[in-house]
Formats: structure tokens, sequence, C-alpha cells
């Protein structure tokens, strides 16, 4: 076990998991799936980073504009993005290394602790959260009134962080029951957020026709428009911090050999299937309200806002709310988890979650507290936004690169045909990503 | 091992052939994109579309392979 925040979990609860595992393993299917429900926790923790404001928003507006016509590619878009998330857990759970210095040794510290931990990791998520902060304060600002009193975001913004950093501060604390609290509630935000757009969208109602050809029957605008809408949303659902989020929060669970049928499980369960689920499900409540109008805001507080007279009685909006409010909270969380390993990675910091330098780490991305005010540093949201476009990439190559290197992971390395297609498959969308970038600022796309 | 597989594991220059492999994909991605962006602009451009494509069809083709076992190398 050779990361600090699972040397902390005491020994006799790894080995009763493991024992747990062992048993499971020869029980019918059932029995199994639910046992390995119980012990599963990254895969949520990473569905509950990925469903941010921003993939939330992009969906509401694929709803509002083209209806349920999109929805095949929520299950292609994060389907492609498990091949590269079994790298991950093979790395977690066979290769016995981690992976940004094991990328710093292979293929340089500009590939490992620059391009994947800080920029793709922790830069992402102290800008991200600036997004993630001004809709949870949005959203309790607009929650407020229901219960007869206004709550504005320049002050609620001290409950939001007040929570979330106690739920950041929590993780690898105690034994290792710090970590479950907080998979627990990732696991809670989601569960939540499957109750609220699902009671929702029972309210608005669903035209099953449209949803299950806009399911099953690729769709796209024409032209650039169409291209640009496959590029982005085939390659963005799952990048380069769910990648390193999924791998280090499975080693702070102390995970081994013996775990890699739970990670894929958990990958599958709590990654690819929430992902979907609440995805289709916010798609399915625009495309029931807004689309038929031909109303199209620009942003989740303006969406959700021209969504509530047509939700009906005031406790479906509440509930709309409610489930909208666990998208910025869990995400707030987990890209916070993400920046902290990532920054001591990248420095070879040992991480200790007791330690003033995990905590000053960890608390980093609240600095967007300043979000409750609209302030934004444009700025750098450009200079990230271009950066990565041209770094994920290359990121990407690494991840390939390690998952067939001999030397690194011997009789472990991928061993699959298709397993390599798959992870190529993503790299191709995430090249075409970083040359979309390129031509679109030499003029030369479209 | 195959000569694909001798070429993909052999270092060339800087580089192995699995890297290169990756360069020459990216290539062919930028050749196809050129090509749709001039189609959307001008109306032609197909053959850069068909040829771009058919290299990343290639190059993902031979990237798949899996690495041979370490003690086949010759």
């Amino acid at each position: 076990m050779n990361y600090p925040i699972a040397r902390k979990i005491p020994r006799a609860v790894l080995d009763a998991e493991a024992d747990r595992l062992a048993t499971i393993a020869d029980a019918p299917a059932h029995r199994r799936l639910g046992g390995y429900a119980r012990l599963a926790g990254p895969g949520f923790m990473g569905a509950a980073l990925t469903l941010g404001a921003g993939t939330l928003t992009s969906s509401m507006l694929s709803g509002a504009t083209f209806g349920y016509r999109t929805l095949w590619l929520i299950w292609l878009s994060a389907g492609l993005g498990l091949f590269m998330m079994a790298a991950m857990a093979r790395f977690t759970c066979r290769g016995g290394f981690r992976v940004i210095p094991a990328q710093n040794r292979r293929h340089s510290w500009i590939v490992g602790s620059l391009m994947t931990g800080l920029v793709g990791t922790a830069a992402v998520a102290v800008i991200f959260n600036f997004g993630q902060v001004a809709l949870g304060t949005h959203l309790i600002e607009s929650l407020a009134p229901f219960a007869g009193f206004a709550f504005p975001a320049e002050t609620n913004w001290i409950i939001y962080c007040a929570v979330t950093s106690w739920l950041i501060l929590s993780y690898g604390r105690r034994g290792g029951r710090g970590t479950r609290l907080v998979e627990a509630v990732m696991k809670g935000g989601i569960g939540i957020m499957i109750l609220a757009f699902g009671a929702v969208l029972l309210v608005v109602g669903v035209d099953w026709d449209a949803a299950a050809r806009g399911f099953f029957v690729p769709w796209l605008p024409g032209g650039g428009e169409g291209l640009d809408l496959f590029i982005a949303s085939s390659a963005a659902a799952v990048g380069v911090m769910d990648w390193v989020f999924f791998h280090y929060a499975g080693l702070g669970r102390g995970w081994g050999r013996r775990h890699e049928s739970l990670a894929r499980f958990d990958l599958i369960a709590g990654l690819f299937l929430p992902f979907v689920v609440i995805n289709f499900l916010m798609i399915g409540v625009f495309a029931a309200t807004l689309f038929p109008q031909g109303i199209t805001p620009d942003s989740a507080p303006e969406l959700a806002a021209a969504l509530m007279p047509l939700l009906g009685p005031t406790w479906s909006q509440v509930l709309f709310y409610a489930g909208f409010l666990a998208v910025p909270i869990t995400t707030t969380v987990g890209m916070s988890l993400a920046g902290a390993m990532a920054i001591h990675e990248a420095f070879g910091w040992e991480p200790d979650t007791s330690s003033w330098r995990w905590r000053v780490s960890a608390l980093l991305p609240q600095v967007a507290f300043l979000a409750a005010w609209n302030a934004r540093p444009v700025w750098l949201v450009i200079a990230i936004a271009a950066f990565l476009s041209l770094a994920n990439n290359v990121v990407g190559w690494s991840m390939y690169l390690l998952l067939n290197d001999r030397e690194l992971l011997g009789a472990d390395r991928c061993r699959s045909y298709l397993w390599n297609l798959g992870i190529l498959l993503q790299v191709t969308l995430l090249n075409a990503i970083a040359v979309t970038y390129v031509f679109n600022r030499l003029g030369w796309w479209r | 091992m195959s000569a694909l597989d001798r070429l993909l594991e052999r270092r060339a220059g800087p580089w192995s052939g699995r890297v290169w492999g990756l360069v020459l994909n990216l290539v062919a991605n930028a050749v196809a994109l050129w090509g749709v962006s001039s189609v959307m602009r001008t109306g032609g451009g197909w053959t850069w579309v068909v040829a771009g494509c058919a290299a990343t069809v290639a190059c993902l083709a031979v990237l798949a392979r899996p690495a041979p076992s370490p003690g086949s190398d010759e």
C-alpha cells in the first residue's frame, strides 16, 4: 500500500473488506452486485465530480434547444470514457504505482506534474469551482423564498463554503471513516439528483417515443455546429481530472489486486449509470418544457428560472432546486479533493490529511466564494481553457503509453486490442479538440 | 514478435514507435479536420477529408495492437 491516505485505515478494516470481496466473488450475481454496491465509492465520487454545473447546463441547453435528439451522445461519451477509466483502475489495482510520479519518470515532469497534476487537475479545480459556487449560491437564494425569507448569494456563500469545506476536510480522517462519510454524501447527492429530477420529469411528462429515438438514433444539427457538439460532448464527459481522481480515490481506499472487479463495477454502476440517468432526466425535463416553446436562455440560473412557471405545483419547484443544489455541492467537494491530491503529487509531497499543507491545497478552490458577487477571473478561464484544449490529448497519450508500458506494468499491461482501440478513440477526440482550437485561433475553422 | 510489433516497440530517435504513431495520428486528425473546414467554407476539400480519415483509421488499427510479452523481443 503505497498511498499515505490508505495507511490511515486500520489493517483490520482493510482485511475485512478483502475477505468480504473474496466471499462475494463466489456468490450469486444479485448478492455479488449488492455486495459490490456497498463497497463501491470512488466511481460514485467520480460521477458526483463530473456532474457539475457545466455538464448539467450543457444538458439543459441541449434539451431546450434540440429536444430529446441528442440523448444518444450521453451514453456514447460516457461509454467511450470508460476505456480510459478502466486503465486508471488497472494502474490503481495492479500497477502498484502512483500515476503522476510514474508519468514524471516515464514521460517527463511536463506531462506528469505540469500537464496532468497542476493544470489538468489543480488549476481546473480552482477555475471550475467559480461556476459551482455561482450556481450553488444562486440556488440557495432561489430556495429561501419558499421558506419565507430572503438569503442572497452575497451572504449565503458562507453556508455553502462552510458545508463543502467540512466535507472536504473530513476526507481521509478518523481511520478511513471520514472517507466513507464523504463517499456516502456523494452517493446521497447522486440519489437526491435522480429522485428530484425524476419526480420533476414525471410531473412534466415524457414523450417516450421521441426519447427512445433520441437515445438510440444518432442525430446532430447540420454544419459546423453539429461537429462542434459531437466533438465537445464525446471527449468532455470524462476528462483528465476524472482519470486522476478515480485513480487516487481508489488508492486512498487501499485498493489492490483483489479490487479490480470491484473497481470495474464501480465504474459502471457508480460512474456510467448515474451520469447517463441524470443527464437523461435533465435533458428530458427541458425537452418537455422549454423546447416546445422555443425558449433557450444562456445560463443555468436563467434556464432554471424559465422552467419554474412550467413546473406547476410549488413542491416540484422546490424539489428541482433541491436536487439541483446537490450538483454544485458534490462537484466542489470532489474537485477540491482531486486538486489537493494532484498538487501533492506534482510537488512530490506525501499527502497527510491532517497537515496544514493538505488543508490549504484542498481549500484552495474555495477562493471561488468571490463568484457570489459575479466575480470571475476571465483571463484565467481563457488561459486555462486554451492550455486544457492543447494539453488534454497529450495526457491521454501518456495514459495510453503507460497502459502499454512493458517495463512498468509487465504482465499486467493491456493485452486487449479492443481496450486499446477504445482509449485511442477517446485520444483522437481529444486531438480533435486541440486541432479545432488551433484552427479557431488561426481563423481557419468555418 | 511480428515486424509491426517491433516497429511499435523500437526506439527511433527520442521516442518509441508508439509515440511516433500517436504523433502521426494527430497529423492525420488535423488533415481530416482541415478538409472538413475547407468543405464547410468552399464546398471543396473532400480529398483531405478522405486522406485524413484513412490515415487516422490506419494509425488506430496499428496502435491498438497490445505490446508483446517482454520475453518475446526476438
